[in-house]
């Protein structure tokens, strides 16, 4: 019985992540039409700023927010120097095709990756690091006795929480946010209503790279941080989003903690060298029976 | 639509996936930090000018018939409170019934309010129904320059180049 | 059928072309660029795999680096546990790879753009576990041995000497000559026609009668053929095994594809011997200005990923679009 619990507590709490990864990995596609496969080179890199910052003696909310800072200020770049020069060029007989429209983002979000990991190779070597939590990790006392997961883990999950409430009532209930669905949805009309589009698509990007450096913030206490460590989230998280439906943020959340749990009881029940397996086994069972996902739109498979 | 100039495009260019409520927010937004207040104002006055949009605010655009499409893209640019609008082809694909109303409610907002009205319009007889003035265009070239009620009444020009 | 034999002819003037050039450069080069120019057409043979997949029938795959794995292993498996000569264990790691092709083909032909990118990764990932999991029939982390071997007699008898990597030069050239064979024929057929449809205009394709789902799951099997092809030469250079086959190897590929052109076999050329040599370009364009090793280490992925970007935004087609710009077959 103890095991299943502390499997299902460590499948929640490394859920939320997985689910952080995966709304991240929606905001992009849905403000902007791209599937960022940088998303978590984004938030290693920001995160190696935060494990300097600390190793420097700032305190670890400072580092924080300044992670997040840098999180959104990557993605805003990466918009601007890459994708936005992307969509403008049209007059290539390669972009002819439908099929090489969609893919060529994927490709430069892949070389973004590239350029992230070796700069992050250059400037902090391969060293792994990590650092504190800002909450107490050890296993919370309940009533007297140890329960199997700890304040950081009800502190990640209560973030995650925040966030997906919070860019819920963002895209349904502000302006911004309408402006950011219309652009996604429907970016001729939108343009025809006065929405700058250009403005509103840079503005996923900033909030997906917030998204994303929130992830690695907050796994990176309890695994060590090296330029490649967060690759598997990304699978994860990208199988998360698939899973609860690539156009929908509250799916996106559900995927991650399904996947959380499902990565937890492979660990405990199986071999970690399953999980990747397993993870494919869902993605394929996923995609054959229920392309959209759990709470995607039938409508919305864009190529 | 910053400058002023509301454009509704052919083909009743709504976003089927927004509601309709959406949609005509949608074209109010660069207003909203500036001027909350009439934007509520505009989009009732929209409302009345279209009291089926307003019974159907929360559903789906897409879910419309033809006819509520074209009068929500219209909405959309109304709300910005326009000095000019740019109506491409509203009848198309239409019934005429339709098409009547909509260009009378059109109409009678233009007469109530000032509003200038560019219509761009394959089917002459509705457009110079209400039109003050009209330019006929046959192949990129300005044929004729009249006032409508000239154009109505020249009969020549109307079987040469309208069909009627 | 002239014009397809005349297709065919020239097809086969070039191979012959490109298997002269690079025979003569095998005795013109020192042993490590022998080496190097081996890996290169190793690759060559890879990134022809991505030209026909992606370039031609428009279908990502992040995982052409799994697919070499499995033409690897399968080779080893043969080498080691059934006793098969080298060149008994390459036909069986294609007949593997075009297997895996079909179940990858079958996962994937429904899917498409960033779907069927993280679908392919998420494989590429899987497929080396597999490896570390069942460590007792795959060798586990530390992986298997296979090796190219002594070159025969006959050959040592008519060069005289054959050096090691001359060796491992001469042995994957034959094969070399015949995936550009092969591919040139594809390209130039009313198969690569086909393909081409289904890249540029799928749905009137399907109303014209060509069987998409079926077309899309035979090209991936074809291209995995080349894949496992690529990957079993790779393997004997000397170690079967996860280390050797790392998701990174995909990247290179589509990197190598990009770079040269992802839809020419000369850009498939260009892109494996700029993404091969590009280390040693580096260390020899640096040398005046001798960086740290750091820097050193993780210059040419840098380089390679900057390029692969301006590439995709300046120029997609790749060299081999730029330096052609009247459209040929593409």
């Amino acid at each position: 019985m103890d095991i299943f619990l502390s499997a299902i507590f460590a499948g929640t709490s490394r859920g939320a992540i997985y689910a952080l990864a995966a709304l991240g990995l929606v905001l992009v596609w849905r403000g902007a039409g791209v599937v960022n496969f940088a998303q978590m080179g984004q938030a290693m890199f920001s995160t190696y700023i935060a494990s300097t910052l600390i190793a420097q003696n700032y305190s670890y909310w400072i580092a924080f927010v300044v992670a997040l800072i840098s999180g959104g200020a990557l993605g805003a770049l990466v918009d601007l120097l890459v994708m936005r020069p992307l969509n403008r060029k049209r007059s290539s007989s390669v972009l002819d095709s439908p099929a090489m429209r969609s893919t060529v983002p994927v490709i430069a979000s892949l070389g973004i990756l590239g350029v992230l990991q070796a700069a992050a190779g250059m400037i902090w070597a391969a060293e792994e690091r990590g650092f504190p939590t800002p909450v107490n990790s050890l296993g919370l006392v309940i009533n007297g006795k140890i329960m199997p997961f700890t304040a950081f883990d009800l502190f990640v999950i209560g973030i995650v929480f925040v966030t997906l409430v919070a860019t819920t009532y963002f895209f349904k209930g502000t302006g911004m946010g309408l402006a950011m669905r219309a652009s996604a949805l429907n970016p001729e009309v939108a343009r025809l209503s006065g929405i700058r589009i250009g403005f509103v698509r840079t503005l996923s990007w900033v909030i997906s790279g917030v998204a994303s450096s929130l992830a690695g913030l907050l796994v990176t206490p309890s695994a060590n941080l090296s330029p490649n460590t967060l690759d598997l989230i990304l699978i994860i998280g990208f199988t998360a989003a698939v899973v609860g439906g690539l156009d929908s943020l509250l799916g996106s959340v559900i995927g991650g903690f399904v996947l959380g749990l499902l990565v937890a009881f492979v660990n405990v029940y199986d071999a970690p060298e399953d999980i990747f397996l397993a993870i494919l086994v869902v993605l394929l069972t996923v995609l054959i029976i229920r392309p959209q996902g759990i709470l995607g739109s039938k409508e919305v498979r864009r190529v | 639509m910053r400058l002023g100039i509301a454009h509704v495009p052919e083909g009743h260019a709504v976003i089927s996936q927004l509601s309709v409520e959406e949609n005509i927010e949608m074209g109010a937004l660069f207003r909203m930090r500036s001027n909350k207040a009439d934007v509520r104002i505009a989009i009732q006055e929209i409302y009345q000018l279209f009291p089926r949009l307003e019974e159907r605010k929360k559903q789906l655009a897409g879910s419309l018939s033809g006819g509520e499409r074209q009068m929500l893209a219209i909405s959309r640019a109304l709300v910005s409170r326009p000095s000019l609008l740019l109506l491409d082809e509203p009848s198309l694909g239409l019934a005429p019934l339709v098409v009547e109303q909509i260009i009378q409610t059109v109409n009678d907002l233009c007469r109530n309010t000032g509003l200038t009205v560019l219509l761009v319009e394959q089917n002459a007889n509705t457009a110079l129904g209400v039109a003050d003035h009209g330019i006929l265009l046959s192949l990129g070239t300005v044929v004729a320059d009249l006032p409508a009620a000239q154009m109505k009444a020249d009969v020549a020009l109307r079987a040469a180049y309208l069909g009627y | 059928m002239s014009k397809a034999h005349s297709y065919g002819r020239t097809n086969l003037i070039i191979s012959i072309l490109f298997a002269a050039v690079v025979f003569f450069l095998s005795i013109k080069f020192d042993p490590y660029n022998q080496g190097q120019l081996a890996v290169a057409l190793m690759v060559f043979i890879g990134v022809l795999s991505i030209v026909l997949l992606t370039g031609t029938s428009g279908q990502i795959s992040l995982g052409q680096g799994a697919l070499m794995a499995v033409g690897g292993f399968a080779a080893a498996l043969g080498i080691l546990n059934l006793g098969l000569s080298i060149w008994l264990a390459i036909a069986l790691a294609i007949i593997a790879a075009l297997l895996a092709g079909l179940l990858l083909g079958i996962a994937a032909a429904r899917l498409s753009g960033p779907y069927l990118a993280g679908t392919t990764l998420v494989i590429a990932l899987a497929i080396p576990s597999l490896a570390t999991r069942f460590e007792s029939v795959f060798g586990g982390d530390v992986g298997l041995n296979i090796a190219f071997g002594d070159p025969p007699a006959w050959l040592t008898s008519l060069m005289s000497e054959v050096g090691y990597e001359q060796w491992q030069l001469l042995a994957t050239l034959p094969f070399a000559t015949l995936a550009l064979f092969f591919t040139s024929n594809i390209l130039s057929s009313r198969t690569g026609r086909t393909w081409r449809a289904l890249r540029d205009h799928e749905i009137a394709a399907s109303l014209a009668g060509i069987k998409i789902s079926e077309t899309k799951i035979f090209v991936f099997v074809i291209s995995s053929g080349f894949a496992g092809l690529a990957g079993v030469l790779y393997g004997l250079r000397g170690i079967v095994g996860p280390s050797v086959y790392p998701i990174s190897l995909s990247l290179l590929l589509l990197a190598g594809a990009v770079l040269g052109g992802i839809r020419s076999i000369l850009g498939a050329l260009i892109g494996s011997i700029l993404v091969v040599f590009l280390p040693d370009l580096i260390e020899w364009a640096s040398g005046s200005f001798s960086p740290s090793e750091q820097i050193a280490n993780y210059l040419p992925a840098m380089i390679s990923s900057i390029l692969l970007i301006l590439t995709v935004v300046l120029n997609p087609g790749g060299i081999a679009h730029g330096l052609h710009h009247k459209k040929r077959h593409h």
